[in-house]
This record gives C-alpha cells, sequence and structure tokens, in this order.
C-alpha cells in the first residue's frame, strides 16, 4: 500500500493539508497537486494552512507550495510548522480583540456590509440587507436584516442587537432564521439580547445585567 | 424662476406612483403654481391616461431629447387646470432612449419656467429609474401597507442615498383603517419605524380613485374625495405649509399620528 503523502481535512476553521512526516518531499508536492487538480475549483479562492507536523520543511519547500496554492488560485497559505497544541486562550472570555468597524447608518433592503473583524452598526439593519463579519456582530438598534457572524467558521462568535428579529442569522457554519408566519402582530417591549452556539445550536438569550 | 424638481418613486409597481403624480401636481397648481409633470416611464406611459390627456399627445420626451422637437412643442397644457402641464413618455420606445446626463439638463431647462417638475418613475431599479431620478432635487417615495412595498420603499431610499437625494419622504397609499385596527395592515408607526423617514402624507383607500383614473380626472378636482383632501393637504406640506394629517379615524389614532409626526 502506497503512504499517503497529504492528507486534507476541513475543520471549522478551514482547509488544512496534513503533511506526511517520513515522506519525500517530492512525493507529497505531486500528491497534492493531483489532488488540487480532482478537486476542479473546489480549491479555488480558498484559504488553507499546511501543517506539517514532525517535518521540518526548508524555505524551498515552502516556496514550492506556494507556488502551487498560486496555480490553483488558493487565496492563501498558512503553515503550522508544530504539532498542535491543545488551544489554551489565557484571554478572558468576554474580550473579543481585533479589528472593529463602526457603521453609523441604518442599514437598508439591498444594502451589506462585510468586514474581516467585528462589526458594530449604530442604527438599523433592515430587512433584505445583510452584515457578514469574520468576528462578533452589535446593532445598537433593530436586526431585522440577515447577520452572519463568524463567518470564516469561528464558533465563538455572537450577535448582540437591542431588538434581534433577524430574517435569519448566521454563526459559523450555523443557520437559525426566523419563525413563520404572518408578522404584522403587536411588538412586545424589545429586550437587548444575544445569539452565541452552545452546544451546536443558535441560542438566543438576554443579556444579563 | 428656479423650480424644485421632484421625482415621485417607489420601486415597486402598482403603489400609486402616476396617480399620486398626476394628484399632488394638479394640487400644487390649483394653489396657483406652475406645474410640470414628468412622465418618465418610457414604454409603458400612463400619467396621460390618467390625466385625460392622451388624445393631445403630439410629441414626447424622446423627441425632446433626440431634439426632433423644442421642448415648448411637446409640453401639454391641462385641459382643466391652469398651470399644469404634462411632458409625456415615449410610448413606442424603451427606457434606453434616454440617458442620465439628458434627464438632468431636461430638469434644469424645465425648473427655469415651472415652480415645480414633478418626474413620474417607472417602477423597478433599472435605467429607467436612474433617468427619473437624474436631475432630481427632491423625493417622493410612495408605498403601500404592505410588506412587500415596504421592502421595496427601504430598497429605493438607499439607491436614493448613494445618489445624494438624502432626506425622501414617504406617502402612505391606499391605508384602511379598519384594517389596521384589526392588525391585518400594518400601522404607519410600524412603517415608519422601518423606513425612518419624514412622513409626508396618508392616503386613505377610495373607490373614487379607481373611478376618477379611468375617467381621467385627477381626484383632487372633486371636492368631497377623500382621497383628494389627503393629496391637497401633501401639496400644502410639499409647499412648506404644516398641515395636519386627515383624520382617518378618531382621536385614538390623531395622537398617534402627531406623536409620529414629531417624530420625523
Amino acid at each position: 500500500m502506497i503512504r499517503q503523502g497529504v492528507l486534507i481535512r476541513g475543520t471549522n476553521e478551514g482547509i488544512t493539508v496534513y503533511l506526511h512526516e517520513e515522506c519525500e518531499f517530492v512525493v507529497i508536492l505531486s500528491e497534492l497537486r493531483d489532488k488540487f487538480t480532482n478537486a476542479h475549483d473546489f480549491f479555488r479562492g480558498a484559504s488553507i494552512s499546511i501543517n506539517s507536523g514532525e517535518r521540518s520543511i526548508t524555505p524551498e519547500e515552502k516556496m514550492a507550495l506556494i507556488d502551487l496554492c498560486q496555480d490553483y488560485e488558493l487565496s492563501g497559505v498558512e503553515f503550522v510548522t508544530r504539532p498542535e497544541v491543545q488551544n489554551v486562550s489565557q484571554k478572558d472570555p468576554w474580550i473579543t480583540e481585533g479589528e472593529t468597524l463602526i457603521l453609523k447608518k441604518t442599514l437598508r433592503s439591498g444594502q451589506r456590509v462585510t468586514y474581516k473583524g467585528n462589526i458594530i452598526i449604530i442604527g438599523d439593519v433592515n430587512p433584505g440587507a445583510q452584515v457578514i463579519a469574520v468576528g462578533d456582530v452589535a446593532v445598537m438598534g433593530n436586526l431585522r436584516g440577515v447577520v452572519h457572524a463568524g463567518a470564516q467558521g469561528n464558533t465563538d462568535a455572537e450577535v448582540f442587537a437591542l431588538a434581534l428579529q433577524p430574517t435569519q442569522l448566521r454563526i459559523a457554519h450555523c443557520i437559525a432564521r426566523s419563525p413563520d408566519g404572518f408578522s404584522v402582530k403587536k411588538k412586545r417591549r424589545m429586550e437587548p439580547e444575544k445569539a452565541s452556539i452552545k452546544e451546536g445550536i443558535i441560542v438566543i438569550e438576554g443579556i444579563e445585567d | 424662476m428656479n423650480g424644485k424638481v421632484i421625482v415621485i418613486t417607489s420601486g415597486k409597481g402598482g403603489v400609486g406612483k402616476t396617480t399620486a403624480t398626476a394628484n399632488i401636481g394638479t394640487a400644487l397648481a390649483m394653489d396657483g403654481n406652475k406645474v410640470v409633470l414628468i412622465d418618465a416611464d418610457i414604454g409603458l406611459r400612463n400619467l396621460d391616461v390618467v390625466m385625460g390627456l392622451e388624445n393631445r399627445i403630439v410629441y414626447d420626451i424622446v423627441d425632446v431629447v433626440e431634439e426632433a422637437c423644442r421642448l415648448e412643442q411637446a409640453l401639454i397644457k391641462d385641459k382643466r387646470t391652469k398651470n399644469l402641464h404634462l411632458l409625456p413618455a415615449a410610448q413606442t420606445r424603451d427606457k434606453n432612449a434616454v440617458n442620465p446626463a439628458q434627464m438632468r439638463n431636461l430638469a434644469n431647462e424645465l425648473r427655469k419656467e415651472f415652480d415645480y417638475v414633478l418626474v413620474d418613475c417607472p417602477a423597478g431599479i433599472e435605467q429607467g429609474f436612474k433617468n427619473a431620478i437624474a436631475g432630481a432635487d427632491d423625493a417622493v417615495i410612495i408605498t403601500t401597507p404592505e410588506v412587500s412595498a415596504v421592502r421595496d420603499a427601504d430598497r429605493i431610499i438607499g439607491l436614493l442615498e448613494v445618489e445624494g437625494l438624502k432626506e425622501p419622504r414617504v406617502v402612505v397609499n391606499r391605508i384602511r383603517m379598519e384594517m389596521v385596527r384589526r392588525g391585518d395592515m400594518m400601522d404607519l408607526e410600524d412603517m415608519i419605524e422601518i423606513l425612518a423617514i419624514g412622513l409626508l402624507g396618508v392616503v386613505p383607500e377610495d373607490e373614487d380613485i379607481v373611478v376618477s383614473t379611468n375617467r381621467g380626472e385627477p381626484v383632487v378636482l372633486d371636492p368631497e374625495s377623500r382621497a383628494g383632501m389627503a393629496f391637497h393637504n401633501i401639496a400644502q406640506r410639499i409647499q412648506g405649509k404644516d398641515v395636519p394629517l386627515l383624520n382617518l379615524e378618531k382621536e385614538k389614532l390623531m395622537d398617534r399620528v402627531k406623536r409620529i409626526i414629531g417624530l420625523s
């Protein structure tokens, strides 16, 4: 049996390519090329991370892998050179870091905001509008449109709104939608709420104190 | 003279843009303003029919922009109301027969002669819409108390913002108070909350509109009509006068409506 030089796995964080520790680099490279070819357009525009495990890769080998990824129009490559350790976050769970976009306007139907960090909207998000963030989304107003937090697979992402009534709410790979039915009903007083993933499903709850 | 160019638009079709244009225009002219109505719905013209002027059309807007005639030749005088004119659309052409720059020039020509230039915008957000809003200083959005109409109005407000028309006002057309009361229809508060723009007027559903549209007589000419009254009030507000909303119901609604006006 031929040993596999590369193993491709999809995870919540994206696509990871694991390289075998002892296999010849040329074999790895040709195997990877075959996999990219066979997958047709699947990898185009995707961002992958290459995990070389115990294996050490030379700068030349690194370049060869990057060139290969460029040939197949991947959008980004990241190298993980040591075996993955359990990612223990030292940070407090209530601190969100990263770049944040603050938008001081109402998003109307047909308008769409995407951002690679967190998004704060000071205004409403109307039905037919879309908000897509890699991180968290907070709406200081009425959220009625479609929102996607953790758009690149971050299951810790959360959505906050003063009035949370989205048409559809997505966090990472989870999707929740508003209840079906006639929506011209008397509105109750809206409380600020947040949505997050708990045990694999999207849960909406009030924001305590 | 430096008149105001106002586009009347909605996104969704069938909410009453053309009826509103005819009636607001007629009401403005009845108040003594010089008014011209432009039908920008090239290929699907209706405004001439609603005004009862179809049989007077010789030249149209496409003839004007293609310089097949002078602008004055294409303007049709209204048969009832003084100071009211119509620039009809072409029926045999399509929206691409005119471009936004030509519309802008046309609007600028007309604003020299008239106090108000009302542009009846076609439904949709494509070329016809872009043409219609090109020369406008102000926009009036017509919507009905339906989720789909409000959604489209919201989309239009967003598109107008991009074009620099920052403060459009909304007319809620065809409202039926008894249905609102039963909770079967969106109420004003719901709509204004979503759209978050100023309310220019509320027009009740009125059978007279159907009759008058078919006859080619704007309903504002009928002093008895409730819808006609509502359009008169809208015309007053366009002229900058502070007119309370039509009493569509009893005290309770008025209080609510006042609050909405106060908000806007």
